[in-house]
C-alpha cells in the first residue's frame, strides 16, 4: 500500500522534474563543457582546457568582476536588510496609517526593471536629472554629482537602485514576522525590566530568525547574480566598473563574442556562489539556535 | 480619579508620538517614491512642454500618451505579455504543486535528494546558459515562438517555487488527513486534490504572486526569444525607447510608455492588494 503511493509520488515528481532537468540543468552542465573549449558562439571550436581562465585572469576581468559582484551583494544584502527591518519596527508601533504605508512601499516593485531603469536614469542623469536640478534649486550646481558617470560611485549607484525597487517587499515580510509574535512574549519581557532596545534584541530578534535568515539567503543569491540594473543603467560602465559576474559573462558571450571564455567565468560564477551560499547558509542557522 | 488623569495623559503622550512617527513616514515616503510621482507628472505633460520637472503636476494632458500608445502598439504588446504571464504561472502552479507535495512526503532519501536537488537551482542565473538553452528549444523547432519564454520562465521558476511548495505542505497539512482519506479508500490523486490543494491555496498564491510579477516584468528571456515585432511584450516594447533617454525632448513621452507599461498590474494590485501581501510572506515567514 505505501509502496504503491510512493511510486504515484514519484511520477507526480516527474514533470517538474523534466523541465528542470531539460531546461536548467543540462544547459549548465552545457555551458561548463563550452567553458574549456575555445567556441566563440557559431561554428566549430577546439578544447582548450583551462587556456580561459587564464585569459580572465590576465585581462582582469576575473578580479574586477568578483570583486563589483560582491560589493554589490553585501551593500544590498546589509543595508537592505537593516533599513527594511528597521522601518518594519517603525510600522509596527501600532501606528494607524500602518496599512497605507505598506501599500505605496509596495508600489516599486511592481514596475519592470526596464521601466526603473528609465526613471532612475533620469534620476541620476547630469545636467537635467533630478538629483541636478535638486542641487541647483539649492545653489550649489557645480557640486551636483554624476553618480553613475563616476567609476566611485557607479556600482553603489545602481546597488542602491534595486534596493529602492525591493525594500518595500522587504519591509512587509519582517513586518508580518514582527506582528507574529505574541504580546505576551514582549509583555513579559517589559515586566522584567527590558527597555525597548532590550526587547528587540532579546524577543522580536530571536523570534523572526527565520525570516531574517530566508531574507538573507534570497538577497544574497539575487545579489551574487545581479544583471538586470546593470543591463538598464550603466551596460557594465564607466570602464568596468559596474560589471559584474553575469553582466561580464552576458557581455562575453553576446557582444564580444568570446563565448568559451563567458563560461568558464560562468562556471566560477557557480561554484563562487555555490560556496559562498552553504558556508552563509550554515552561519545563520547556528546563529538562529544561539539566538 | 487620579488613576484617570494619568490614563489621559498616557494617552495624549501615545496620540503624539503617533502623530510625529505619522508625520517623519510621510515625508520619508514623499522623498523615497518622488522619482515615481515627478515621472507621473511628467508624462502627464504634452510632448513638448519642457519647463523644469520640479513644477509639478501644472499640465495635465494625454498628449504624451497617445504618442507612447501608438509607438508600444499598446494592445497587441498587452495580449503578448498577457499570454505569455498567464500560461507561464498556469503550468507553474500544476507543476509544482505535484511535486512539492510529493516531495514532502516521499520519506526517504531520494525524498531529501530532491529537496535539495531542486533548491541547488535557484544558484544558477538564466545568463550563465541561455546559449545551450537556445540550442535545445532551436532542436525542438520553438526558438523563436512565444512557447519557448514560456517554458523558461517556468523553469527558472521551478527552484524556488518547489523550495516554498515543500516547505507549506510539511507546515501545514497534517498527515492524519491525508492518512483518515485513505483508510476511507481515497487513493492518492483524490487525497491530493480534495485534501491537500485546498490546504496550500496560500502557497498556490505566493507562487502565483513571488512568481508571476517578475515573469510579467522580465525582459531577458523575450528579449533572447522573441524577434519578430508582433510577438513583444510590454517590457520588451520598451527597450524600443532607449534611444529617447539621449534626447530630452523626448522624456515626456518616455515616461508616458513607463506608467503605460505598469498600468495593468497597478490596476491588478489595487484590487487583489490583500493576495499580494499575503503571497508575499508566505514564503519567508512561515517557511
Amino acid at each position: 500500500m505505501i509502496k504503491k503511493k510512493t511510486r504515484i509520488l514519484y511520477i507526480f515528481v516527474i514533470p517538474a522534474l523534466v523541465f528542470y532537468l531539460i531546461f536548467w540543468i543540462a544547459p549548465v552542465l552545457a555551458s561548463f563543457y563550452y567553458g574549456l573549449t575555445d567556441w566563440s558562439g557559431v561554428g566549430k571550436y577546439n578544447f582548450v582546457g583551462l587556456r580561459n581562465l587564464k585569459i580572465l585572469w590576465n585581462n582582469g576581468t576575473l578580479v574586477s568582476s568578483i570583486k563589483n559582484t560582491v560589493i554589490y551583494a553585501l551593500y544590498s544584502v546589509i543595508w537592505g536588510n537593516i533599513q527594511a527591518f528597521v522601518l518594519a519596527l517603525i510600522l509596527n508601533m501600532n501606528i494607524r496609517s500602518k496599512g497605507f504605508f505598506r501599500t505605496i512601499f509596495y508600489i516599486p516593485a511592481l514596475f519592470s526593471t526596464i521601466v526603473i531603469g528609465f526613471i532612475w536614469s533620469y534620476v541620476y542623469a547630469p545636467h537635467y536629472g533630478m538629483l541636478y536640478e535638486l542641487f541647483k534649486m539649492l545653489g550649489l550646481e557645480s557640486m551636483a554629482p554624476n553618480l553613475l558617470g563616476k567609476s566611485k560611485t557607479a556600482l553603489i549607484a545602481v546597488a542602491f537602485v534595486e534596493r529602492w525597487k525591493t525594500s518595500g517587499t522587504l519591509t512587509i515580510i519582517y513586518l508580518t514576522g514582527l506582528q507574529g509574535i505574541p504580546s505576551e512574549a514582549i509583555e513579559s519581557a517589559r515586566i522584567d525590566g527590558c527597555n525597548a532596545w532590550q526587547v528587540t534584541r532579546h524577543v522580536r530578534i530571536p523570534m523572526i530568525a527565520n525570516t531574517i535568515t530566508v531574507n538573507t539567503m534570497l538577497g544574497l543569491i539575487s545579489g551574487l547574480k545581479a544583471y538586470d540594473y546593470i543591463f538598464t543603467l550603466t551596460h557594465g560602465g564607466p570602464g568596468n566598473s559596474t560589471s559584474t559576474l553575469m553582466y561580464a559573462v552576458y557581455k562575453l558571450a553576446f557582444i564580444e563574442n568570446q563565448y568559451g571564455v563567458a563560461e568558464a567565468l560562468a562556471a566560477i560564477a557557480f561554484v563562487m556562489i555555490l560556496t559562498v551560499s552553504i558556508i552563509v547558509l550554515l552561519i545563520m542557522k547556528r546563529k538562529e539556535i544561539e539566538a | 480619579m487620579e488613576k484617570t488623569t494619568i490614563k489621559d495623559q498616557n494617552r495624549k503622550k501615545h496620540f503624539i508620538r503617533e502623530i510625529i512617527i505619522t508625520v517623519v513616514l510621510l515625508v520619508f515616503f514623499a522623498i523615497w517614491l518622488s522619482p515615481l510621482l515627478i515621472s507621473l507628472s511628467a508624462s502627464l505633460r504634452r510632448p513638448d512642454n519642457l519647463s523644469s520637472y520640479f513644477k509639478m503636476f501644472t499640465e495635465f494632458s494625454l498628449e504624451s500618451y497617445k504618442a507612447a500608445f501608438k509607438k508600444m502598439n499598446y494592445f497587441r504588446s498587452l495580449a503578448n505579455s498577457i499570454i505569455i504571464t498567464f500560461s507561464s504561472v498556469a503550468i507553474l502552479v500544476v507543476v509544482v504543486c505535484l511535486a512539492g507535495y510529493a516531495i514532502a512526503r516521499i520519506k526517504n532519501k531520494v525524498g531529501s535528494f530532491l529537496q535539495i536537488f531542486f533548491m541547488a537551482g535557484m544558484i544558477v542565473a538564466a545568463q550563465m546558459s541561455i546559449v545551450p538553452m537556445y540550442k535545445i528549444l532551436n532542436a525542438v523547432g520553438i526558438a523563436n515562438t512565444k512557447l519557448a519564454p514560456i517554458l523558461l520562465y517556468v523553469t527558472s521558476s521551478i527552484s524556488f517555487s518547489v523550495f516554498l511548495c515543500i516547505n507549506f505542505v510539511k507546515s501545514s497539512v497534517p498527515y492524519s488527513l491525508e492518512e483518515a482519506a485513505t483508510i476511507d479508500g481515497a487513493g492518492v490523486l483524490r487525497t491530493f486534490f480534495t485534501i491537500v490543494v485546498p490546504l496550500i491555496k496560500p502557497a498556490i498564491v505566493a507562487i502565483i504572486i513571488t512568481q508571476g510579477v517578475p515573469i510579467w516584468n522580465d525582459f531577458f528571456f523575450s528579449m533572447m526569444f522573441l524577434s519578430t515585432p508582433t510577438q513583444k511584450t510590454l517590457p520588451l516594447v520598451m527597450l524600443n525607447f532607449i534611444g529617447d533617454m539621449e534626447n530630452a525632448t523626448q522624456w515626456n513621452q518616455l515616461f508616458a510608455a513607463c506608467y503605460l507599461s505598469a498600468v495593468p498590474i497597478l490596476i491588478v494590485y489595487a484590487f487583489l492588494q490583500r493576495y499580494f501581501i499575503s503571497g508575499l510572506t508566505a514564503g519567508a515567514v512561515k517557511g
